[in-house]
């Protein structure tokens, strides 16, 4: 009998429990009015979310309250708009008023005659939103990729969304079913072949000059140039491997790109090549001094030697960065090169399989302060 | 105790019902598959596994959905992907839903024309199986040359058994934005938007891992009915920046076990013994490096090697009398290039550098009479010995203080480099216990005669 109390008991607690749950469950209504009839999600903004319901208004002649309230779902108050659209001109919003303490607002709606009016009602929802993620596939020769994207929607907004028309863009809408707390990911586009080009960077500001003193193997950066647009998400590449299958090659992140831009997608390191710089020497001259014999003003003449290594079995083009700083100029620099800024050389080098070239640099920095004004020494924007 | 792992389930169902994802009543259980194969890829400079697994469904006419569930395994969500292998024109995989209130689960929603099976593949990144090489290397009785074996070993601590696997290692540095761990770890796969607002479990893994290696003895057990065992062949193939290793045949690693593979063996592989001294990186020490390279001469050059832990043995005598010479930690070894070993200091051969005359010359005044500059000038002599009873390689490198400095007075001439604007070098060949003295006299120039042109 004890259990059969006990068990009795659990089971009121439950009911209790799921009546509270019930009660506490969301809700976005329209009072005496028939549900919404149709609901869209725009995601342009993708952190912020704008959703669109149409519904049917029967509306009385003269002055109308419709209450619109919220519970349990993050509603921006200030973005509900109401829009008539059957009879825009003869429908009018005279007021919108806020109870206090409530997640709700009413509208005061004149209408002429009795009638039934469709309406859009807009806001901004808060935690449910879209990501979008990449996934590139490259062909073996790396070339060209297949690109797919994705979109991720999160719905931790308290509401259940069925059959919602999902606005990405406003070219290609679909419609979805999302749920709360439920997540889901949808292919939204898929291009193929697009042209891609590979890119080695080695940029002497960043990367170490002795790579053989280096206590781990130092990678160049490797990345994939192409012109496609993209918008801010992770992106996942891959290469067909030639045995069926794809091989990871690494990830990044595509920031905003609007068609006919261009992007660099870093995949990872190539160790295959390796660049070292050495300054081989330096020596001033004119140099001036004032009458206490403290020097002012020099140039320093300089001698850099970068050697460039290419130990894998296919040519490479490889994007050498050098910075000089200050006021200069070139005494005898061995390669072409073109100037990104006043102080920044950007040499294209190629290099054939297994093959081994070397840049001599011999610059001159010309009028370097000592003193007052040594902050000039290096150019400000 | 831990639950099995990776499951999957197809359903077909009505389309009415797939507004309730979650509430999968009245579906009806199509079929219970299981995997035709699995391929493992494995990258060692990151904590991620590519896993390919391959089946073959049924699907009905309509709409389909396939419950992907993977609790207590590392898998990382947001990599699910599934490609039909076959029909992919009469198939769609309208999208992937992780359900709330379940975490490890995936549902695919896939719209069939008709009635088909086929093969499918479905692929996901997980954490928690690496792998990383190391090298044996038995220098011979001269220590001109070693035989070197490489080993990979491969370590499943994934929470998931992958079976008969096809097992693939990436040699590499791949770009990664997110841990794998980490993302596996995510109460959400892809989060949530910002709000505004002990000993036994061991004993468990070793009998589940003996008892999946003996499902796999059969299958070895048949192929060593064919031919005499041998050691499993890895194939090596350059992709990209990377080099992927493929194990012949499959392997089963159960979560917890290491398996260790031979990678290669090379009988003869010259080695040069170089004994350096460089204070500013060594001390006041001697430190034996041996070197070898990575060429088709030495039986290697084939591709690179990836970094890893390297033990030196010496041969005493041609009965297996070994002597442990030291360990390093080498870095990737691209094809042509030389591996560096630093085996430690040594004693059998001494370098000792001493400056044997010191001056102060050019002495120049400011206007007020102090001194603003002189030149500093030694005569080093450096006393090289060499006790190793063999041909022995001696580097002294000295990083100066400036970079305004000259040398002269050199005995060893054709020896010495400068190899860069404040670092020399003196390159000498010794005979077997055999001594010698290089010399040369440093002037540096200190305070205003630096300026003096």
């Amino acid at each position: 009998m004890a259990a059969i109390k006990y068990y009795k008991s659990f089971f009121w607690c439950i009911i209790i429990l799921l009546g509270s749950i019930i009660a506490l469950h969301a809700r976005t209504s329209l009072v005496s009015l028939p549900s919404r009839q149709d609901v869209a999600m725009r995601l342009e903004n993708l952190k912020t979310t704008l959703v669109q319901e149409k519904r049917i208004l029967t509306l009385k002649k003269g002055i109308n309250k419709i209450d619109f309230s919220w519970q349990n779902v993050m509603i921006d108050p200030e973005s509900i708009l109401l829009q008539t659209l059957s009879n825009p001109k003869t429908i009018s919003i005279l007021s919108v008023s806020y109870p206090p303490g409530e997640a709700a607002l009413v509208w005061d709606i004149h209408s002429p005659v009795d009638l039934e009016e469709e309406v859009i009602i807009s806001y901004l929802l808060a935690n449910i939103d879209g990501i979008v993620t990449y996934q590139a596939v490259s062909d073996p020769v790396e070339q060209t990729i297949d690109l797919k994207s994705f979109l991720i929607i999160r719905n931790f907004s308290g509401e259940n969304f069925d059959k919602i028309t999902t606005y990405l863009d406003n070219k290609s809408p679909f419609i979805t079913t999302i749920s709360h707390l439920e997540t889901k990911r949808i292919l939204v586009s898929q291009k193929q072949n697009i042209p891609i080009q590979k890119k080695y960077t080695w940029d002497a500001l960043k990367m170490p000059h002795e790579p053989e003193k280096s206590k781990t193997a130092v990678g160049i950066p490797t990345s994939y140039e192409l012109k496609t647009a993209f918008l801010k998400g992770k992106v996942r590449l891959f290469q067909d491997d030639r045995q069926g299958g794809t091989l990871f090659l690494g990830e990044d992140m595509s920031q905003f790109t609007p068609k006919g831009d261009t992007s660099n997608l870093r995949i990872g390191d190539s160790r295959d090549i390796v660049v070292t710089q050495h300054r081989i020497d330096t020596k001033r001259s004119n140099i001036k001094r004032n009458t206490k014999n403290n020097i002012q003003v020099y140039d320093e003449i300089l001698k850099d030697q970068i050697i460039m290594e290419n130990l894998k079995d296919a040519p490479v083009t490889l994007s050498l960065i050098e910075t000089i700083p200050g006021q200069w100029e070139p005494v005898d620099i061995s390669m072409d090169y073109t100037l990104k800024d006043h102080k920044t050389l950007v040499f294209k080098v190629r290099l054939l399989a297994k093959e081994k070239k070397t840049l001599d640099m011999h610059y001159r920095v010309l009028n370097i302060f000592t003193q007052k004004f040594s902050r000039y020494n290096r150019v400000s924007n | 105790m831990r639950k099995k792992t990776i499951y999957l389930i197809l359903f077909a169902m009505v389309i009415s019902l797939l507004p309730v994802l979650p509430a999968v009543a009245k579906i009806d259980l199509v079929t219970l598959t299981d995997r035709e194969s699995v391929q493992t890829t494995i990258y060692n400079k990151a904590d991620l596994t590519l896993v390919r697994d391959k089946r073959v469904l049924n699907f009905v006419k309509g709409m389909n959905l396939l419950q992907f569930s993977w609790a207590n395994t590392k898998i990382d969500p947001t990599s699910l992907s599934l490609e039909m292998k076959k029909e992919s024109d009469k198939i769609d995989v309208v999208d992937i839903t992780y359900p709330p209130g379940a975490k490890d689960v995936g549902i695919w929603r896939i719209k069939a024309d008709q009635a088909c099976r086929v093969p499918v593949e479905i692929t996901y990144f997980t954490s928690g199986i690496s792998w990383k090489s190391y090298y044996i290397a038995l220098l011979s009785e001269d220590q001109k040359t070693c035989s070197l074996k490489g080993y990979v070993k491969v370590t499943n601590l994934s929470g998931e058994d992958y079976n008969n696997a096809q097992t693939r290692l990436v040699v590499g540095k791949i770009n990664i934005l997110d841990k794998i761990s980490h993302l596996a770890s995510l109460q959400y796969p892809y989060g949530r938007p910002e709000h505004i607002s002990a000993e036994s479990d061991l004993r468990n893994i070793y009998k589940k891992g003996m008892r999946k290696l003996d499902a796999a003895q059969p299958m070895m057990a048949m192929e060593s009915a064919m031919a005499a065992p041998k050691p499993k062949a890895i194939q090596k193939q350059g992709l990209s920046e990377y080099f992927l290793y493929t194990i012949e045949g499959t392997e089963t690693i159960p979560n917890g076990w290491t398996k260790r593979l031979l990678s290669f063996k090379a009988d003869t592989v010259k080695v040069n013994n170089i004994y350096k001294y460089e204070a500013d990186r060594f001390g006041e020490n001697v430190v034996r490096f041996s070197t070898f390279t990575n060429t088709l001469e030495n039986n290697l050059g084939e591709t690179p090697l990836p970094g890893g832990e390297i033990k030196v043995f010496h041969s005493i005598d041609k009965n297996g009398k070994l002597a442990f010479v030291g360990s390093d930690t080498t870095k990737y070894i691209p094809v042509e290039k030389k591996a560096e070993l630093n085996l430690g200091n040594t004693s059998n051969v001494k370098i000792i550098p001493k400056v044997m005359a010191y001056a102060k010359k050019n002495i120049i005044f400011d206007n007020k009479g102090n001194v603003s500059g002189f030149d500093e000038v030694k005569t080093y002599e450096i006393q090289l010995s060499n006790f190793t009873g063999m041909s022995s390689t001696i580097e002294y490198t000295k990083n100066l203080d400036s970079s305004h400095f000259n040398i002269s007075a050199m005995s060893h001439p054709d020896e010495f480099e400068k190899t860069d604007q404040d670092t020399i070098k003196f390159t000498i060949h010794l005979s077997p216990n055999s001594h010698q003295s290089i010399g040369f006299t440093l002037t540096t120039l200190r305070g205003e005669r630096r300026w003096q042109q």
